[in-house]
């Protein structure tokens, strides 16, 4: 129920009549009199006789008879009721309205005398189902309006966090906020050694806002490569893994080691817990220093594949706080964090992993072929080659690869040799193949759970970016279909290198 | 990235079978109830924190439009419930957010049969997606919690504060609404009946939730990582609410009265947040209790030291109780078995909070039980070794900061560096429960501070680990809000006994042989014979005079043990000074303490104590005075006890007298008859009837005597008008009649100009012999006498009376008080109706005289005394109070066979004939004597009432 409207729209030269049929919805009839409908109904919508159309104008007759003329597709058609006997004469009602670009077909009803309350009911069956369909386009709308509110807070927050540490006249842009110093021991056990496959949690004594770096503290390690030390930061107020290191023994030394976080966290104050875990070793494993006793059973170090205390001790660690985007001074082993999955609420991109690209391959196989691979994923230039037939498309599969919280799957699309003819590339998100034809052919709109970013036409040289936002949330995974086809359909494909390069997921939270 | 995605997939496939189920959606385990009033826009918000939720079953959101005028709040909810198949949109009339909340939980009820439990949600809230999965695992991992309630996690103006510590309904009761309504709620509350009142619409209907969930016996948990959000804004309907906090309160403090009365917030403390840690001698055992005579918790000293750097750590959230006790366990039964285990701690918990430590010290002494509380100085040092040493966590905790433990090691000495109180307890105990034990209670204190000090938990930096904001009170220090909410400082630690007894206090200003003390006891023995448990209250003197006989009816004995005045106060009623409430010197919350967890109080002429029985009635006491004599003053002025009670009747509940006199004096100065009470009195003592047999035949076959046995009991001072004895006496003995004296009775210093009383008797040649409290010195005493003379000025309803009537001792008396109640006039005893000293003194001689004279009828009026004195019994007597207890107090007290006759206190009195002047009916002689009644406070009352007109008449 999209408002179409066009140059040609201008109230001025149009009747009255006509401008009140782009206010309301209504029913029109098809060989059926005014007079044979029951009032009840007449009194509820307005309906309107559809004559024939003549000068690319449709004409109408309202209930006394009188005809006039309709330019303009009405703003809403809920459906046509069409007398039986006159059943095909529909087409040139249903044409004109396509000319006038109207997608979405009203249904038509055979109208049969004595038969009425059944018409009736299927048209507030529909009525229903429309009802239902704006009902949840609401919400995904409060959704998006929640995103950015949520968004905005967090905006704020963030640029007070900035604003506060710019007032901090004369001191460092890092605050260390907490410190638990080592405290060495003969007997110390080894942390990492006695913990299970996941490694060892701690709670971290600081509110989430404003931390910057937390350092642990090493008394030993093997310095190797094929050793990995894994950390991560999760807020336990809801589960979210709000940063991640991958880090090769290599780089570790005795001492402090600081876990830089790609950005200071701000947004709702959260409690943290570092979770850090050794991979590619069996023996030796590195020696955590710990802190004295540990009287708070809460902050004990624990296992975290239970959540049992390992030892009465917290971990030995610093904590600091800082104004975003600011480093630990060069004498500082400082370690950045790997991670993009930073989740502070709002709208985030996520690039498509690149495990993903490769499993992209071929749908239409029935439609074309080629000698080589059409659909070719290309991992190392985090892209996926697509290349269009000189006539029809190529369509490309990846398959569930749009999670449930998608609202945009977004990708460059480039033409990667200079002497190809212009390409049009588009994306789809549909559960299959065949909704996803419909969707590249524009027989329809995207339904709930769909999405269709348009054809876009692209010449070498230029790298537009193809949006595709879901229409409704249904919370299932989907498939991402991508499709190339030649400007000029048929083309000459040779040198048609087309790509869709850096795609990405637009996730809510 | 990858990780993200991982969790949604493994999300999603665990949902896929539900999703596929042929049979329809997954049951849904959870409602979130969302009430919604005026916050349309937020509405959303917080429906969409429901929706994504990730939880492997299924939640429902159910908007409860509570008549909102806004058009939007239908809006979004009716769209919301179209476009989800898990919301609900219900629109009721508005009657505010309680019915609101109950309208959603009888939907939720009603409409989800495999419902576990409830969420409460308000409109402008939110909760973070893990949240309702997390905190109802949570809930479902300990069967004993039926609540999980939040930390507050605060945005808008940010604000983010503890809750983090094991649940209290202490705290929940005396400090604040410590549950947010934003918790889930078990569906066992629901089945139970709880929900929101109704009428509360101005706030804290959710603390009222909460309260009738307490009182049905459920329990909350704090969950540290629960997700909740909430919305704070510089208005709200919570600050509303703030604004009429008191108000609210006072309602909710109304309608649970029994969660705020002082038992039971007492038995709360001592499961939850024990006042008193005894630490073992060489056991390494720790106890944890209020009242250590109740099942209590222990822990190992290993875990008290963890506890204990715990609590200095993050106070609010970890604590150890706040006053430490070291003594070891056969001392603290010794002190439970003579009852002074709680008057103990209570004193000692005074003490401590005002000097650094205190000594406990045993001394035996049968005679008496006593407390003797004394400052350590060089004049005063230390005794060899103390049985028991008590402080507060405070001092203790320096202690173990301290760089040194010099200061603490000085206990050692006679008068060490640290402020030292020593608690002296006097008592009847064992040989063996005198031995000292092998670890002295200094070495175990010390040892203890010694684990504490080498604890490694003590080298812990003392940055604060839990990042939210302070907002609980200290959890060391939940006590001060005990105190705070009965108005006691501090609170006799005392719980009641799991048979829940009814607990009744005699309140006494000392603990003396007086005849109000006598009287006492008694009543508390027939009452403990009724079911019920007697303590008794010593507002005075902190000596409990022992009478072996008694042993045992007290289950405690308490000794107030401070500057108390006994009489007097800055206030005037009929030419009374007293005390009122507001005074300082009431000692309000000092005596609120004293006398908390009772059912029942019982005043015997404790006169200041009066200014307090309204506040103890308040909180939900009864409240019984017992009036015994109307004294006079030196100018013959009526006073005493009987006028302070018209001053303070209005807090009475009922008004119990030893005489109909005094109830008719009371009824006709203005006391309802309804809350009068006569209590018939009876014999102070048991006496088997086979000993009174004994001692009836002995005296019925005792050989036939020319000469007459007469015994004085009392003490030596006008009100027992000692001059009228020593003139009969004098006359008697210079007409030499035929009479054997025996005067038993202490002097009274003060007795005027005219020097001892007992040397007066020795110049006439009568020997004074001291006073006898025992009863087999009594019944010796009676035995002896063939009559017993009681000239008295005026009197109550003396016990002497019907304790020589039971023996077959002839009393002749004054007929003053309730005397004339006692005797039948020729029948069985001899009444003086005269009021003139002269007249009196001339009518004793000569009835003592006549009786010499008339063996026959000395007899016959004998055994019409033994008959009487025979016939009056405590449990009789009682009975009207019994019955009057059981109304209040059904179900507290055993059933007992219930007498054919109600009013048998008045009709075991046999019928009096008509009196008969006794001039008529005897001849004059005889001089009588009378039993000692050491009553130290009666000069006291009579001296105050009086103020300056009124001669002083004690000692």
């Amino acid at each position: 129920m999209t408002v179409q409207t066009s140059y040609k729209l201008s109230p001025v030269a149009k009747s009255l009549r006509e401008i009140d049929l782009l206010k309301e919805p209504i029913l029109l009839r098809m060989g059926i009199d005014h007079d044979e409908l029951p009032e009840g109904l007449s009194k509820a919508i307005k309906i309107l006789g559809f004559e024939g159309v003549k000068d690319d104008a449709a004409m109408l007759s309202d209930s006394s008879g009188r005809k006039f003329e309709m330019h303009e597709a009405p703003l809403c058609t809920l459906a046509v009721l069409i007398n039986p006997v006159h059943r095909g004469r529909e087409k040139r009602l249903l044409d004109w309205l396509k000319s006038r670009g109207v997608v979405d077909e009203p249904t038509v009803f055979e109208w049969h005398a004595g038969r009425e309350i059944e018409t009736a009911g299927l048209i507030i069956q529909k009525l229903a189902s429309l009802v239902v369909f704006e009902a949840r386009k609401i919400t995904q709308s409060n959704r998006e309006l929640l995103a950015l509110r949520t968004l905005n807070d967090n905006l704020q927050n963030r640029f007070a966090a900035v604003e506060s540490f710019v007032d901090r006249q004369g001191l460092q842009p890092f605050d260390l906020a907490f410190s638990n110093e080592p405290v060495s021991s003969s007997s110390r056990s080894n942390v990492l050694a006695d913990a299970s496959f996941e490694g060892v949690s701690q709670i971290l004594p600081v509110a989430s806002a404003g931390v910057s770096a937390i350092a642990i503290h090493f008394e030993r390690l093997m310095q190797r490569d094929d050793t990995t030390l894994h950390a991560q930061l999760v807020t336990l107020e809801d589960m979210c893994v709000v940063e991640s290191w991958v880090v090769p023994l290599s780089k570790l030394g005795q001492g402090w080691n600081y876990l830089g976080l790609s950005r200071t966290l701000a947004g709702l104050r959260r409690t943290l817990s570092l979770r850090l875990r050794i991979e590619g070793m069996d023996d030796e494993m590195p020696l955590l220093s710990l802190g004295g006793l540990q009287p708070l059973d809460m902050f004990q170090v624990r296992d975290a594949a239970n959540d049992t205390p390992l030892l009465k001790n917290s971990l030995a660690m610093q904590i600091w706080c800082g104004m975003p985007g600011v480093l630990l001074p060069s004498w500082a082993n400082y370690l950045p964090a790997q991670s993009q999955d930073t989740r502070d609420g709002g709208f985030r991109e996520m690039p498509m992993a690149t495990g993903i690209l490769e499993l992209a391959d071929l749908s239409n196989t029935d439609e074309i072929s080629f000698d080589f691979a059409a659909i070719l994923p290309l991992p190392e230039e985090r892209a996926i080659g697509c290349h269009p037939p000189s006539s029809g498309i190529t369509i490309g599969h990846i398959p569930a690869a749009c999670p449930p919280n998608i609202l945009r799957i977004s990708s460059s699309a480039v033409i990667d040799n200079e002497e190809s003819k212009d390409v049009d590339f588009a994306l789809v998100i549909a559960s299959d193949i065949r909704t996803a034809r419909q969707l590249f052919d524009e027989q329809r709109t995207p339904g709930a759970g769909e999405g269709f970013s348009g054809w876009i036409s692209v010449a070498p040289g230029e790298e537009p970016r193809l949006n595709a936002f879901i229409t409704e949330q249904v919370g299932v995974w989907q498939n991402i279909y991508i499709a190339t086809r030649m400007k000029d359909n048929p083309g000459d494909n040779a040198f048609a290198w087309a790509k869709f390069r850096n795609i990405s997921l637009m996730v809510n939270g | 990235m990858l990780d993200q995605i991982k969790r949604l997939r493994e999300q999603i496939s665990t949902q896929l079978p539900s999703d596929i189920d042929p049979d329809g959606p997954p049951p849904t385990r959870v409602a979130v109830l969302i009430p919604a009033y005026k916050h349309s826009v937020l509405l959303a918000e917080a429906v969409e924190s429901v929706l994504a939720q990730e939880a492997p079953f299924d939640i429902a959101a159910v908007i409860i439009d509570d008549g909102c005028p806004y058009p939007e709040t239908g809006e979004i909810g009716r769209t919301y419930a179209l476009a989800h198949s898990n919301v609900f949109y219900l629109r009721k009339a508005n009657g505010g957010l309680s019915s609101a909340r109950n309208y959603g939980i009888e939907f939720a009820l009603r409409n989800f049969p495999d419902l576990e439990a409830v969420y409460f949600l308000d409109a402008d809230n939110r909760i973070t997606p893990t949240a309702i999965r997390d905190i109802l695992n949570f809930m479902k991992s300990d069967d004993k919690v039926d609540w999980i309630y939040p930390n507050i996690d605060k945005f808008g103006i940010e604000w983010n504060g503890n809750y983090t510590t094991q649940y209290s309904r202490l705290l929940h009761l005396t400090f604040d609404n410590i549950c947010e309504a934003g918790s889930l709620v078990s569906r066992r509350m629901l089945d139970a009946g709880v929900r929101f009142d109704e009428s509360m619409k101005a706030g804290f209907e959710d603390w009222d939730f909460w309260l009738q969930a307490i009182g049905r016996g459920f329990l909350g948990a704090n969950y540290p990582f629960f997700g909740f959000e909430y919305r704070q804004r510089a208005e709200s309907m919570l600050r509303d609410s703030n604004r009429t906090r008191e108000g609210i309160l006072t309602y909710i403090r109304q309608k649970h009265k029994k969660l705020f009365a002082a038992e039971t917030l007492l038995a709360w403390e001592h499961e939850e947040t024990p006042r008193y840690a005894a630490i073992g001698m060489g056991t390494y055992a720790v106890d944890l209790f209020t009242d250590p005579t109740v099942e209590h918790a222990k822990c190992s000293l290993e875990d008290f030291v963890t506890r204990f750097w715990a609590a200095k750590a993050e106070p609010e959230t970890f604590g150890v109780p706040p006053f430490l006790l070291w003594m070891t366990a056969a001392h603290r039964e010794a002190l439970t078995r003579l009852g002074l285990i709680h008057n103990l701690l209570w004193l000692g918990e005074r003490i401590a909070q005002k000097h650094h430590f205190v000594a406990i010290r045993f001394e035996r002494n049968n005679a008496k039980v006593g407390i003797d509380i004394c400052k350590i100085s060089d004049a005063e040092p230390l005794a060899d070794k103390p049985f028991g040493w008590m402080c507060t966590f405070d001092i203790f905790s320096t202690c173990a900061d301290d760089a040194s433990d010099d200061w603490a090691r000085s206990l050692h000495k006679p008068v060490p560096s640290p402020n030292v109180i020593e608690i002296v307890i006097s008592g009847p105990f064992t040989s063996r429960e005198m031995q000292s034990t092998a670890l002295s209670p200094t070495n175990a204190l010390l040892a203890t501070l010694g684990a504490l000090r080498d604890s490694g938990y003590r080298l812990q930096s003392r940055n604060r680990w839990l990042w939210r904001s302070v907002y609980f009170p200290n959890r060391s220090r939940y006590f001060e809000l005990l105190r705070h909410a009965v108005g006691a400082r501090p609170v006799m630690p005392r719980l009641a006994h799991a048979s829940n007894p009814l607990r009744v206090g005699f309140l006494l200003p000392i603990g003396s042989f007086g005849g109000v003390e006598k009287v006492a006891y008694a009543v508390a023995q027939a009452l403990k014979n009724a079911g019920c448990e007697v303590h008794l209250f010593l507002l005075g003197k902190p000596v409990y005079n022992r009478i072996p006989e008694n042993d045992g009816v007290f289950k405690t004995v308490n000794f107030l043990a401070d500057d108390y005045p006994l009489w007097g106060g800055p206030n005037q009623f009929a030419g009374h000074d007293l005390l009122m409430g507001h005074d300082e010197a009431a000692k309000a919350e000092l005596i609120m303490g004293f006398l908390a967890g009772l059912d029942v109080v019982i005043n015997n002429q404790a006169a200041p104590v009066n200014s307090m029985l309204g506040e103890l009635r308040r909180r939900g006491m009864k409240v019984l005075n017992y009036v015994h004599v109307l004294d006079k003053s030196k100018m013959g002025r009526d006073a005493g006890h009987p006028y302070l009670t018209l001053a303070f009747e209005h807090v009475y509940d009922t008004i119990l007298t030893c005489s109909r006199d005094m109830a008719e004096w009371l009824h006709g100065m203005g006391v309802p008859d309804a809350k009068l009470m006569h209590i018939q009195n009876a014999a102070s003592y048991a006496l088997s009837s086979k000993d009174q047999e004994a001692i009836l035949a002995a005296r019925r076959n005792r050989p036939q005597r020319d000469r007459l046995n007469v015994l004085f009991l009392g003490r030596l001072d006008a009100q027992k008008g000692i001059e009228r004895l020593f003139a009969s006496v004098r006359d008697l003995r210079q007409h030499s009649a035929p009479i054997d004296w025996k005067i038993i009775g202490s002097d009274v210093m003060d007795a005027g100009a005219g020097g001892s009383w007992k040397e007066r008797f020795a110049e006439i040649g009568v020997h004074v012999e001291p006073p006898v409290f025992s009863s087999r010195h009594l019944n010796k005493a009676f035995a002896w006498a063939d009559v017993v003379v009681l000239p008295s000025r005026w009197e109550g309803a003396p016990l002497t009376i019907i304790e020589a009537q039971r023996l077959g001792c002839v009393p002749i008396a004054t007929s003053v008080g309730a005397v004339g109640e006692l005797i039948d006039h020729g029948i069985d005893g001899l009444l003086i109706e005269s009021t003139d000293d002269n007249v009196i003194s001339r009518e004793l001689t000569e009835i003592i005289m006549a009786l010499s004279e008339d063996p026959a009828a000395l007899r016959r009026l004998s055994e019409a005394a033994a008959e009487r004195g025979g016939s009056l019994m405590w449990e009789h007597s009682v009975e009207p109070l019994v019955n009057q207890l059981k109304s209040w107090f059904p179900d507290r007290l055993p059933t007992l066979p219930v007498e054919t006759t109600l009013k048998l206190v008045e009709q075991t009195v046999p019928t009096t004939p008509e009196r008969i002047p006794s001039f008529e009916r005897f001849p004059r002689e005889a001089a009588p004597k009378q039993r000692d009644e050491i009553s130290e406070i009666r000069p006291l009352q009579i001296a105050a009432a009086g103020s300056a007109h009124m001669h002083n008449l004690r000692n």
